[in-house]
Formats: C-alpha cells, sequence, structure tokens
C-alpha cells in the first residue's frame, strides 16, 4: 500500500505570542510582539536578572478537570494546550481518535521537559531525603511523562514515543512521525515540540556566559503541535514533507531556507526550530514554494525538514 | 504494512549484571555459568550496578564521561567486532545510530542536584555534560559517523523502540546500516522512586512467580548491528518486525486487558507477516511486579499458549530504557543457539496467571520470536525476530 504524501493537516502552538496559532500567524505579519518579562535567579556569579519570551498563562478547557489541571505543571499544561488546537484544527468534525484510536500516533520532542520534570522528583528527595521520595512525582518525573499524560487524557493508543535529540530534537520528532506514516502503521500522528525555560536552564547559561542569557534574543519558550496525515486521510493541508534528513541536511536545496530565521518572536531555544516549521507551514501554504527548516547543532552537525505544497 | 523487511541483525553486543560480553551472558544463560566476579555489586539500595565504570574509563580513554555513554560503548565495540565491522567500515559507509534511554536522556550528577536544590551554586559543568552529550549523538561524533541520530525516551519501551526506528531509516534507504539499542543507568534517586512506587523486591525478582515481590533494577547496555538483507556480513538473525501501542490507561499500570501490548503485537506481525501461531517463544518484560506479570502473563496464556515464555530479568534486573533492547539480544542469542534459559527466580505458577515461564535451558527449533516491553505511560513495544538458518 502506497501512502502516498505525509503532509501537515493541523497546527497549535503556545509561545510568548499567545496561546493559538492566530498568535504567530500575527507575529510573522509583525500585528504582535512577544510577550516579555525578567527573572531573577541564582548564579554561579551572584544573582541575575534575565529577559524571557515566556507563556504568560495557559488556559485549558474545562473538560480538563479542574483537579487534574491544577496538578499539571506549566510545562505539561503548555503542551496540552498545543495538543488540543492542532487536534481540533485538523479534525473540525468527528475525530479519528473516536473510531480509530490505535490508528492514532503520539510524539513528544523536547529537550529540557524531562530534565524539569525530573527535577520535581529530586528536589523533594533533597530537601525532605528518602522520606519526601513522592510516588506521583516520580511517575511524572518519568521523560515520557508528558506523552504518557497526553495519550491517556486524548484516548490514544497507536505508539508513542519522547525524542530529544538536543538541537535536532525537531527533526527527530518529525522523522519519527513521517516514519510511522510511510509504514502505515498509522494514519495521523500528533507531534508536539517545546520546552519551558526553568531556572537550571538559566543556571547553566549564566554559568557558562553570563552574556548568553541576557542576549538580544531572550530565552524563549513554548510548544508547537503538528498533526501530520497521510495525504488521503488528511481533511487540511498546509504543507507536504518531502522529506526529513537527520544529518547533513544543509544539503538540502538552498530555497527559501529557515534557520532560527525568526527568533525574534519566539526567542532563543533548543526546540525552537518548531517555530520555524510551523512558518515554514504557514509561508508554503500561502505562496506554494517550498521552505526548508534547518537545524544546525552546537558540534554543527545539521539537521533539517524539507516542505513543499501540498496541492 | 508497509515494509522492506526482513533486515539483518548482524551484530550483538550486551553488558548487564547477566555478563560484560555475550560469551559471559551465554554462559550464565545455558551453561549454568555465573556472572563475573567483579561484575556484580547489589548496592545497600539493591540494585544491580556494573562494577567495571572504572575500566571502562580506561578503556575508551574517557575520563570525565557520561558513564550510561559508557555501557553503550562497551555493547558498540561488542556488537561492531561481532558484526565484523571495522572502524575504517564505518568510515566509508553511511551509519545510523538509533538509541532509545531512561536516564541516558538526564542529569543524573546527584552532587550537582543536592547542592542546587539546597540552595548552593555548584559548578555548571555536569550540567553542560548533559547538554553536550545526548547519548546518540555522543555515540555518532565518538565513531565519527555520517548517518541520522535519534535518541528516544519511552521509559522501560526504549531500547525496542530504538530498534523499531533504525529499522524504518533501513526501510527508507537513509543508511547502510544502523547501531540501535538501549542504555541505562540505575542510581540512588531511580531506586528511590521506584521504591516509592512499592515496586522493588526485597530479595531477587521472581518473575510470574506466586509469590514475587517485585523488581530488582540493574544497569546495562544492549545493541544490535541492523542491516538491509544482502550484506557481505553474515546475518545472525532476522529483523521482521516492530511494533508500538499506547495503553491510555494510567502512568504507572499497565491496561488489564493489555490494550496497547495488543496494538503492538498486532503491528510486529503485520510489519513481520506472521501469525500469532508461527511464534516460537516470548521474551517477557517480566519484571516481577504483580500487575506487570499478571497484564503480560494472561495475554500470553490467552493469545500464544503454544509460545514458550522465557523471562531474564532474573539476571539481569530491571535495566529499564536498556530492558528492550538488551533483552532483544538474548532473544538473539536464543535463535542462534536453538536454547533458552531458564527463568531464574521463577519456582511456582500463579494460579491467576495459569502460565509458567521455562525453568530449565530447553532446546528446540526455534524459528520466530516475540520480545515485549512494558513502560511506564502505558508504552508497550513487539519486537518480532527471526531465525537466519
Amino acid at each position: 500500500m502506497n501512502p502516498g504524501k505525509i503532509v501537515i493537516s493541523g497546527m497549535g502552538q503556545i509561545s510568548a505570542l499567545g496561546q493559538g496559532l492566530a498568535g504567530l500567524q500575527e507575529g510573522l505579519a509583525g500585528r504582535r510582539r512577544p510577550w516579555r518579562t525578567s527573572r531573577s535567579v541564582k548564579a554561579p556569579g551572584g544573582p541575575i536578572t534575565v529577559d524571557i519570551f515566556a507563556v504568560p498563562d495557559v488556559v485549558l478547557p474545562t473538560t480538563l478537570p479542574e483537579a487534574v489541571q491544577r496538578r499539571m505543571p506549566k510545562v505539561a499544561k503548555m503542551f496540552f494546550s498545543a495538543a488540543l488546537e492542532a487536534l481540533a484544527d485538523a479534525f473540525p468534525g468527528p475525530s479519528p481518535l473516536k473510531e480509530s484510536p490505535a490508528r492514532v500516533g503520539l510524539v513528544v520532542g523536547t529537550a529540557f521537559a524531562g530534565l524539569d520534570l525530573s527535577n520535581q522528583f529530586e528536589k523533594r528527595l533533597v530537601l525532605e531525603g528518602p522520606a519526601g521520595a513522592s510516588p506521583n512525582l516520580f511517575a511524572t518525573s518519568v521523560q515520557n511523562a508528558i506523552a504518557s499524560s497526553l495519550s491517556l487524557s486524548l484516548g490514544i493508543q497507536g505508539p508513542s514515543s519522547t525524542v530529544n535529540v538536543m538541537e535536532h530534537t525537531t527533526a527527530g520528532s518529525l522523522r519519527t512521525a513521517y516514519d510511522w506514516l510511510l509504514q502505515d502503521k498509522v494514519d495521523h500522528v500528533l507531534v508536539l515540540i517545546g520546552d519551558e525555560v526553568s531556572d537550571m536552564h538559566i543556571y547553566a547559561m549564566a554559568g557558562r556566559d553570563a552574556k548568553a542569557a541576557v542576549c538580544d534574543h531572550p530565552l524563549g519558550e513554548g510548544v508547537v503541535g503538528f498533526v501530520l496525515s497521510r495525504d488521503s486521510a488528511a481533511l487540511k493541508k498546509y504543507a507536504a514533507i518531502a522529506r526529513v534528513d537527520l544529518y547533513q541536511a544543509d544539503q538540502l536545496t538552498r530555497e527559501r531556507r529557515l534557520n532560527r530565521s525568526h527568533e525574534e518572536l519566539y526567542g532563543s531555544s533548543v526546540t525552537g526550530s518548531a517555530f520555524e516549521v510551523a512558518l515554514g507551514c504557514l509561508l508554503t501554504q500561502a505562496d506554494g514554494r517550498p521552505t526548508v527548516c534547518v537545524q544546525i547543532s552546537s558540534q554543527g552537525e545539521s539537521a533539517g525538514v524539507r516542505l513543499e505544497g501540498a496541492e | 504494512m508497509r515494509s522492506s523487511t526482513p533486515h539483518w541483525i548482524t551484530g550483538l553486543g550486551c553488558v548487564s549484571a547477566a555478563g560484560r560480553n555475550l560469551s559471559e551472558t551465554s554462559a550464565a544463560f545455558f551453561s549454568g555459568g555465573s556472572p563475573s566476579p567483579g561484575l556484580l555489586d547489589a548496592s545497600e539500595e539493591r540494585y544491580f550496578k556494573l562494577g567495571i565504570v572504572e575500566s571502562l574509563r580506561l578503556k575508551f580513554d574517557l575520563p570525565n564521561a557520561f558513564v550510561p555513554n559508557l555501557f553503550a560503548l562497551e555493547a558498540i565495540d561488542e556488537a561492531l567486532a561481532h558484526a565484523g565491522l571495522t572502524r575504517a567500515d564505518l568510515r566509508k559507509c553511511r551509519v545510523g545510530v538509533s538509541l532509545g534511554s531512561t536516564v541516558g536522556a538526564t542529569n543524573y550528577d546527584e552532587d550537582f542536584n543536592r547542592a542546587f536544590f539546597a540552595g548552593d551554586c555548584p559548578s555548571t559543568d555536569s550540567l553542560w555534560q548533559y547538554f553536550k552529550t545526548n547519548s546518540a549523538q555522543f555515540v555518532s561524533r565518538y565513531y565519527d559517523l555520517t548517518g541520522p541520530v535519534l535518541m528516544l525516551n519511552n521509559a522501560c519501551a526504549s531500547g525496542a523502540d530504538a530498534i523499531g526506528a533504525g529499522a524504518a531509516w533501513l526501510d527508507n534507504g537513509e543508511c547502510d546500516f544502523v547501531i540501535c539499542g538501549g542504555l541505562d543507568l540505575i542510581y540512588g534517586k531511580i531506586y528511590r522512586g521506584f521504591k516509592s512506587l512499592l515496586l522493588c523486591s526485597p530479595a531477587n525478582c521472581r518473575p510470574f512467580d506466586r509469590d514475587r515481590q517485585g523488581l530488582v533494577l540493574g544497569d546495562g547496555a544492549g545493541i544490535v548491528v541492523l542491516e538491509k538483507a544482502g550484506s557481505p556480513r553474515a546475518a545472525r538473525a532476522l529483523f521482521l518486525g516492530a511494533g508500538q501501542g499506547s495503553d491510555a490507561f494510567h502512568p504507572t499500570s499497565p491496561h488489564p486487558e493489555a490494550r496497547g501490548l495488543n496494538v503492538a503485537v498486532s503491528m510486529a506481525l503485520a510489519q513481520a507477516g506472521r501469525r500469532l501461531d508461527e511464534i516460537d517463544f516470548i521474551n517477557a518484560h517480566g519484571t516481577a511486579t504483580p500487575h506487570n506479570d499478571l497484564t503480560e502473563g494472561r495475554w500470553t496464556a490467552r493469545h500464544a499458549p503454544r509460545a514458550k515464555l522465557v523471562a531474564t530479568k532474573g539476571y539481569t534486573g530491571h535495566t529499564l530504557g536498556a530492558a528492550g533492547a538488551v533483552e532483544a539480544v538474548f532473544t538473539v542469542l536464543s535463535l542462534m543457539e536453538g536454547k533458552l534459559p531458564a527463568s531464574r527466580g521463577f519456582q511456582n505458577t500463579d494460579p491467576e496467571i495459569g502460565i509458567a515461564p521455562t525453568t530449565t535451558v530447553v532446546g528446540g527449533d526455534f524459528k520466530t520470536a516475540l520480545s515485549f516491553s512494558l513502560g511506564f505511560g502505558g508504552a508497550n513495544s513487539a519486537l518480532c525476530l527471526g531465525a537466519a538458518r
């Protein structure tokens, strides 16, 4: 069975531009600026204050019980927000999650959420000793905890994975979903990529280079949601994924090429390239021209995604 | 299901409490051998530590390396040698790296964390080491490889999932071969976490036993070299298919009807082009926790009663993110040798499960096997592997 093209059929986002894809579109059009805030944190050389492109607040639908929302850390709420928006965008009518939940997969891509979640458990353990070992916090400290709570809440029964390849997390996440679709293991994959700015992250940045923590483009946080679908199963099409390269992506064609090109909208983030892919989808959808989104690692290796018109 | 399988498994490498290499593991499994002196260190927190870290630092000349990465390098070195691949061979090919881990994807420096959370200002070196040494990227850079790189964190299914992801790259012609598998390190925080969930056994673990009391954790790494069929190297076994499914049920307990495992097995068999009644044996996840073994055992009794059941965590402990890969290596060893190990720790059949794993070494003409991994978060993976003969 030929799966045909793989397309991006739904998107969602939450960032300093607000909650919802409209914020990103308005940012791209120059009509909205990111929400900038300051945070004072300890640092190896003494306390510092850094600017952050932060997510101000996350509003989740009341269908998610309040007690559940109260227990969710901010980073998990961000992932939920992007997930719900992307699914609603891709499936305005009946959701395939009702009809064939095993044919829907889930990929969570994050560089630091695993560290942040893990820290919540460890902090209690450090401060309170073995008696502070909380089973609930341990369960949510596992790196796939966000994927787990998403699959549980949304009823996703197909494959689920959490990807962390640092700067190549965006390409790695999209590639994982793309392969499942090519293999016809699923009809759709919800892909969520993002990170939260944590105190430990700022501490690390400040410890290495104080300037890095207070640079022109502040650290940014946010999550982008994509629904990848087999062409025949898609109701809406932003762009087709022509290829996802996990190495030597700088050999991809030099057509419109995005590489941290819009950091002034979402801030500096290891997984910020997910925003470039979302913006690439919007640009390709608008003019039909291919877009290449490249991610360069700290060691100079490149990964990337090539988007083409879906029609 | 679209796939160009079977792919060839041409090399294996493994380091765990069962042995620091394939031959020690094979001896422990099939000849009644015991693990090498000095390899095991059942610490006061009761988990299997591999007492080989310092020797690995010297061997690889990496005095400050992230410990789980050392385990991975040891297993990879063995797998490459097993496949007959040299470093020169690696440079001529596009070689992918697909690894899975849990601890391998976080900062395990307890000294740093203790100081940081207590309000001190420790050096950020270990944080930067964590940022810069994502295990899969580290391996690719260490061997100077050019090929796709992926790191998966899917709890205890991570290693199996990484093998499935690597196989997909071969399907799509992304690389010539793939180094894939899993690695993990156990340390105090992890032990405390499992203990808080009341999952740790006070004695050695007893998978599927009526009187099982929980799991014992253990360090480990398992690696397979996957290549397209027709490679000039010898096939040790066949990779036939991989499947993954989600329980969508509970953060730490499996679905009582094994919903996600059903999806995973169906997907793996569909890719493999096999039926359940063709499966000769199943390498169970078999953690020896009450819920896991009940779910997995009942599923096997109901759906694959003809298949023999093997549980190997009595030898290794639960190696978490490495387990799926370590046990894929064990499954291949059994296919190669035509022998299944005894399921160490098992004594009495649990009437609620109604099925018993192997209790002695069992010989047979085993052609096709499944290896299961069930993880926190409702992650389930199944690998379908076949004999090369």
